[in-house]
């Protein structure tokens, strides 16, 4: 866990103690939070966007970093700032086990305990505020129109980077659907990227953005 | 018939006293080049000519101090002859004033003795001369008091001038009328004609003599003594215009008082005598100085009327900023010359355009100051050189002198609007600062706390929960509802404050975001992908989001920003679809681009700015 703030940083670590997960280091900086990762080699780095020593987005940094050189562990970045541009860097590179949640979120544990778990399986977390804002922009010619109700479902929750299957979970269907679905939705909307492809998140959130 | 036309000269030169003006009028009436000046030339001319034939025309016992030598006639002649001729070519080269005329009537004064002398002549030659000769002085007087200008100013050189011609004028008439030579024992030169004589009063002519030497004397030694002073008081520049002429009258008035001393002492006039042969010789150098000085003069005032010549064509009558400047360095042959006006307000010194200038002269430079009604306002820094031979303050003249105000004037407001400008930008920066400042405080603050708060309250809740305590769980679960409820409002005005994203990652993710929550659908056309100056960003993204939120008001269902990024600005254009006017709404975006010094004009539907990026 790396936040620079102590409060927060120790309400987390609490609620993270709280719900069963064993926090093993605890870090105030990006250097900290490397030296402490490559010690321990976590499953998961839960990590602050904005830390020492410009408050810009060190944890971004890091959270490559830590992707780049020890793919096996997954990174939860945390954030107050309900920013799409944060969220879709950290995708650009390594799209897989990777999260953005923002803090304001993870009070409720389940839901904190909930992205750890997917990040680790390999997923991408999105958080979902940021989700539905990028569906409720107005645009020309609304291309989701075109979309189904379900359909409309389904694509969010790729948004928000949930696997076919936890989607199939999630709205009561089989994982077939899903996926066919997805390839339907993608056709529609004309996005490039394979429907399968880990890079399907990023895909659907610029297409948004655009 | 040579009489007759010396004696119309006579005339001339009788009235003088009482008409220099007339005569200073029919001089100035004429222009330098041609004109109605013929007739006094010609007159003047023509009486030095005569009067060198009266020198030349000697006779056995001197009754002039010319007679007694040829080294002697040729002084006198240089004397006379040499202020003649200054006084006409000042007359011809100036075109007022009286210092011309007063020149050669000096010399005529000066030669009229030797017409006294002329003891061959007629009668009413002699008669006329000997009340033309006593006004040498005066005339002196009047030409030291009005150079270089010609007039007469002041009420005590006014009556200095007039007491003496004045005294003079009685004392000369008086003579003429009362006077018998036969009687008179110290009647050298003239022993025997008195054309106007009506009475004989020996007695009364003798006394007239006396105190007429006395007040030689007083009025030469007050002559000199204020040309002295006059001297001491000038500037440097005024000395260099006034000494070569000032300095010899004051000579001229010491010998002459010299002279009036020696006849006071010794009555008996005999020019064999050395004193008087010495005191004549120190009088004829003394006009010869003075004839040498105006002759200066006269050049001196032809180089400077070239100059201004010059200088009002080029400055014309409303000439572009700098261009005083141009043209003094063209008129004076010194590029490397600098104008720079004063500031009372600041006590600073500005150029032309306003900028702040640093007015000390370098290693071989001069400082000219400039004053209007004796207060500085503006200085002129220069070669060193140019002082020696210009008197700048007097060339630069009334024409330049509006040229120089108006610049002034132009470079003072120059300057206010510089000042102004920069204030106005200081302005806005320190509102960013502020916001960018208030939007960490509740960041790293007010958000902190109500996380960690709402943390709280679900580790409670779950407690709660695990205790069975489901009211308490209750309770808990709303107040952390209602936390984060606050959370989401906090966050919301925190970016309204301060988009942070903007500083981080520049317009277009922070005009993305903002379009997600946009009110209507906003469409961002070639917004540019480098990052510019923090200012020109944060009003650009101010100036968006406001022009968004017009267009909003006016029930726009879509706008469309275009960029253009060009080399010192952003221009953004911004069409809406919406109804209706309300341009004021902007107004304060406008007052931040226009502090940058930018621009924003609206028209309708239509809103174009144009944002510095420099």
């Amino acid at each position: 866990m790396a936040d620079d703030a102590m409060l927060t940083r120790e309400g987390i670590v609490h609620l993270l103690d709280e719900a069963g997960v064993d926090v093993v280091a605890q870090a105030d900086d990006a250097d900290g939070l490397l030296r402490a990762v490559t010690r321990w080699s976590p499953d998961v780095a839960v990590v602050d966007i904005k830390m020492p020593p410009t408050h810009t987005d060190e944890g971004l940094v890091a959270a490559q970093r830590i992707r780049d050189e020890q793919p096996d562990v997954a990174v939860l970045v945390l954030s107050q700032y309900l920013e799409p541009s944060y969220a879709m860097r950290l995708l650009e590179r390594h799209p897989e086990k990777v999260g953005y949640l923002l803090k304001e979120r993870i009070f409720a544990a389940a839901v904190l305990v909930d992205a750890l778990h997917r990040v680790c399986d390999g997923e991408t977390v999105v958080d979902p505020t940021i989700v539905s804002r990028l569906f409720r922009r107005r645009r020309d010619d609304d291309p989701l129109a075109t979309l189904s109700r379900r359909e409309h479902d389904v694509l969010e929750l790729v948004a928000e980077g949930l696997s076919n299957k936890a989607i199939a979970d999630r709205l009561h269907v089989a994982a077939r659907t899903v996926e066919s679905h997805v390839t339907q939705i993608f056709l529609k909307l004309g996005v490039d990227t394979s429907p399968d492809s880990h890079r399907r998140v990023l895909a659907v959130l610029s297409f948004l953005r655009h | 018939m040579s009489e007759a036309i010396v004696a119309d000269d006579h005339d001339e030169a009788a009235t003088a006293p009482g008409h220099s003006d007339a005569a200073a009028a029919v001089a100035a009436a004429s222009s330098p080049r041609r004109g109605g000046r013929s007739l006094p030339l010609l007159v003047a001319l023509g009486f030095a000519g005569l009067s060198v034939a009266v020198v030349a025309h000697m006779t056995e016992t001197p009754w002039s101090y010319a007679a007694t030598s040829t080294p002697a006639a040729i002084i006198d002649l240089a004397a006379g002859l040499g202020l003649i001729v200054a006084g006409v070519a000042y007359g011809l080269a100036r075109q007022r004033g009286s210092i011309g005329p007063l020149s050669a009537m000096i010399g005529v004064a000066w030669l009229s003795a030797d017409w006294i002398g002329w003891a061959d002549g007629p009668a009413i030659t002699r008669s006329v001369a000997m009340v033309v000769a006593p006004f040498l002085l005066p005339l002196v007087v009047h030409l030291s008091v009005a150079f270089p200008t010609g007039r007469v100013t002041g009420r005590r050189a006014r009556s200095l001038v007039a007491l003496a011609y004045g005294v003079t004028a009685s004392v000369s008439l008086a003579w003429a009328l009362l006077r018998d030579p036969f009687l008179d024992r110290y009647c050298w030169p003239n022993c025997t004609d008195n054309s106007f004589l009506i009475r004989t009063e020996p007695d009364v002519t003798r006394s007239l003599t006396t105190l007429w030497l006395y007040f030689s004397v007083a009025t030469a030694l007050v002559l000199a003594a204020s040309c002295a002073w006059w001297l001491s008081w000038a500037s440097q520049a005024a000395r260099r215009t006034l000494a070569p002429v000032l300095g010899p009258a004051a000579l001229v008035a010491a010998t002459q008082a010299l002279y009036a001393g020696l006849l006071l002492a010794d009555p008996a006039e005999n020019p064999d005598r050395r004193a008087f042969a010495a005191v004549f010789l120190a009088r004829a150098a003394a006009l010869i100085a003075l004839a040498a000085g105006i002759t200066w003069a006269v050049r001196r005032g032809l180089r400077t009327q070239r100059s201004v010549a010059r200088l009002a064509d080029e400055l014309g009558a409303a000439p572009p900023p700098g261009s005083l400047r141009a043209a003094l360095a063209r008129s004076l042959g010194d590029d490397r010359l600098e104008v720079a006006y004063w500031l009372p307000g600041p006590q600073a010194y500005i150029d032309a355009r306003g900028q702040p200038v640093d007015p000390s002269p370098g290693p071989t430079q001069a400082v000219t100051p400039i004053e209007r009604n004796g207060q500085p306002i503006a200085v002129v820094i220069h070669d060193r050189s140019l002082e020696a031979s210009h008197d700048l303050e007097r060339e630069i003249g009334a024409a330049s002198r509006l040229a120089v105000d108006n610049e002034r004037l132009r470079a003072q407001a120059l300057a206010q609007l510089a000042g102004l400008r920069t204030s106005r930008a200081r302005i806005v920066e320190t509102a960013d600062n502020t916001r960018r400042q208030l939007e960490r405080n509740l960041h790293d603050g007010a958000q902190q706390r109500l996380l960690a708060l709402s943390y709280e309250l679900q580790l409670a809740e779950a407690d709660a929960r695990a205790a069975g305590d489901t009211q308490l769980a209750g309770v808990l679960t709303t107040a952390g509802e209602k936390a984060s409820r606050a959370l989401v409002e906090l966050r919301d005005l925190a970016h309204g404050i301060f988009p942070v994203i903007l500083t981080e990652a520049g317009l277009g993710p922070a005009l993305a975001t903002f379009v997600d929550t946009a009110p209507l659908r906003v469409e961002l056309v070639d917004l540019p992908d480098e990052r510019l100056p923090d200012h020109t960003e944060t009003t650009t993204y101010l100036a968006v989001t406001a022009a968004v939120e017009h267009a909003a008001r006016r029930s726009a269902s879509r706008i469309v920003a275009t960029f253009r990024l060009l080399d010192t600005d952003l221009e953004v254009e911004l069409v809406d679809d919406g109804t209706g006017d309300n341009p004021d709404d902007l107004i304060r975006i406008r007052d931040r681009v226009g502090a940058l010094g930018g621009r924003l004009d609206i028209d309708g539907t239509r809103i174009q700015m144009v944002i510095p990026c420099g």
